[in-house]
């Protein structure tokens, strides 16, 4: 059966985040009220810093999954900052003991009486907010494509490579269709690699998620990105069904009209591919 | 291969018998099942007609000390300590004189009881179906903020057990086998109630072997009324 693949240290996972970095991503996100560049560079180092201590065990962070993330915008290019500039895939060791720098905040939690404690909290920081250029997404699946190309030879039994593009717009230089389609044409034994796809709204808008067929899907923007997006495997269906409520066994890796807090659970439902590290 | 993060400790002369399930993704979670293990049996809830041992859980919070993090330990470390750990918890009191019993259970370890004679299972507690096991099963967490959801997710049951009555206590992967050889009119699931303890490792490996049993931390405690 597809995506089947338990994921360890001999067998380890890999996630790759297209983020993207155009002018447009400088507008707020009108229910976060936050710019759509900071919510969703917020968004993707919190998933890295959640993916890290996931990994982490008494002795250190064990390479369970490699990551990267490439940033498309005026360029397209790795994204990661400081020591890990210019990676295309890191273990996640690395990207635990590389952020570029770690931010501490104040969090509010429960104390577990009814009452609420402010807690300082290490924020790692591995990608900077950006917002310039145009869109070219179509070059981002082709560097997607050339970055996994060889892990996905080098990894044969691992469960498929995931990739999350997160993105506010239209490509700018073409249809990205056919390079998301050859990009989905790599696989390991245990299947071809996810492409997942969530569309950042600027406005308050109702958002689709999760959707199974274009049928609700107002335009032709909104289509593509479906047809761009794999059905979510068993393994994230069961995640994204404790989440969210209409999920079928033909839902798609796809949000549109995400806000903020809908991006932050698409990136977490996105790499919830294991929940037993061993 | 892996660390082993279940627990399990009994006393017969006390009547006292609990196991738990560390979480993988939780830090010194092994620590901690030993912990509320070993609180069970020298230290148990009070009252035995109270579901809510709310206060006993907040005891073994409070009384759980997990090894320290150095002063120049990574971010990380100090985050996931920050959760805290989190284990499954199963514990049954016997009354030996009055036979009569009360078990605690958060999570998907299971209690299931053996009527003598009758080789078949009257109870199976708090999961009944081999497909209601999940990946996501209740924890116990060992710090009071990340702890609110399972002090509503506390199930109990209690009655009076019949001279020759076996309890079998299981951790997750173990019940489910069992459940589904019941359910498949299976027999296999009798071994258990007579297996030596050098044996079970094997028996264990053999069900792995074969896919029956999933590749998963694997505990057995059988309590044999006379």
């Amino acid at each position: 059966m597809a995506y089947s693949a338990e994921i360890g240290r001999l067998n380890p996972g890999c996630f790759l985040i297209l983020i993207d970095q155009s002018g447009s991503m400088a507008d707020v996100q009108a229910t976060s009220g936050v710019q759509k560049a900071q919510g969703a560079s917020d968004a993707v180092n919190r998933v890295l810093a959640d993916l890290v201590i996931r990994c982490t065990k008494q002795e250190g962070v064990r390479d369970y999954f490699h990551v990267g993330v490439i940033g498309y915008g005026s360029s397209v290019q790795p994204a990661l900052a400081g020591a890990l500039s210019g990676r295309d895939l890191v273990p996640i060791s690395e990207i635990a003991d590389l952020p570029s720098r770690v931010d501490e905040r104040m969090r509010r939690e429960s104390d577990g009486a009814g009452g609420v404690v402010d807690v300082p909290t290490r924020l790692p920081i591995w990608l900077e907010p950006v917002a310039e250029g145009g869109t070219p997404m179509c070059e981002s699946l082709k560097l997607a494509r050339s970055a996994l190309n060889g892990w996905v030879v080098s990894h044969e039994t691992s469960f498929p490579p995931v990739v999350i593009n997160l993105t506010d717009g239209e490509a700018t230089d073409g249809d990205p269709l056919g390079p998301a389609q050859e990009l989905v044409g790599l696989h390991t034994k245990d299947g071809e690699v996810l492409l997942f796809n969530c569309h950042i709204s600027s406005q308050k808008a109702q958002p689709v998620l999760y959707p199974d067929s274009e049928s609700g899907l107002a335009d032709d923007y909104a289509k593509r990105l479906f047809r761009m997006s794999s059905i979510l495997p068993e393994r994230v269906r069961a995640i994204a069904s404790q989440e969210e409520h209409n999920i079928t066994e033909s839902s798609r890796g796809f949000v549109f009209n995400a806000d903020i807090a809908d991006l932050v659970k698409f990136l977490d439902i996105g790499t919830r591919v294991s929940t037993d590290l061993r | 291969m892996w660390e082993y993060e279940d627990a399990a400790r009994g006393d017969n002369t006390l009547g006292r018998f609990a196991i738990a399930d560390g979480a993988t993704e939780s830090s010194y979670s092994g620590e901690w099942a030993r912990h509320l293990t070993s609180l069970f049996v020298t230290d148990p809830p009070k009252t035995s007609r109270d579901r809510h041992i709310g206060p006993w859980i907040r005891k073994a919070q409070g009384t759980f000390r997990a090894s320290p993090l150095g002063d120049t330990a990574p971010w990380y470390a100090i985050e996931k300590a920050r959760l805290g750990s989190h284990a499954t918890f199963l514990g049954l009191k016997i009354n030996l004189d009055s036979r009569f019993w009360v078990a605690w259970a958060v999570g998907d370890s299971c209690l299931f009881r053996c009527d003598p004679l009758a080789s078949s299972l009257s109870l199976s507690f708090p999961i009944g179906h081999p497909d209601d096991f999940n990946s996501s099963p209740t924890l116990v967490g060992s710090k009071p903020s990340r702890n609110t959801h399972s002090l509503s997710k506390i199930w109990r049951r209690w009655g009076r057990a019949q001279r020759g009555t076996a309890f079998v206590m299981a951790s997750d992967a173990l019940a489910q086998w069992i459940l589904s050889d019941v359910r498949d009119d299976g027999r296999e699931w009798l071994t258990l109630l007579t297996i030596e303890e050098d044996k079970f490792p094997q028996f264990v490996e053999n069900l792995r072997t074969n896919s029956s049993l999933k590749n998963d931390d694997t505990t057995a405690m059988i309590v044999q009324l006379a």
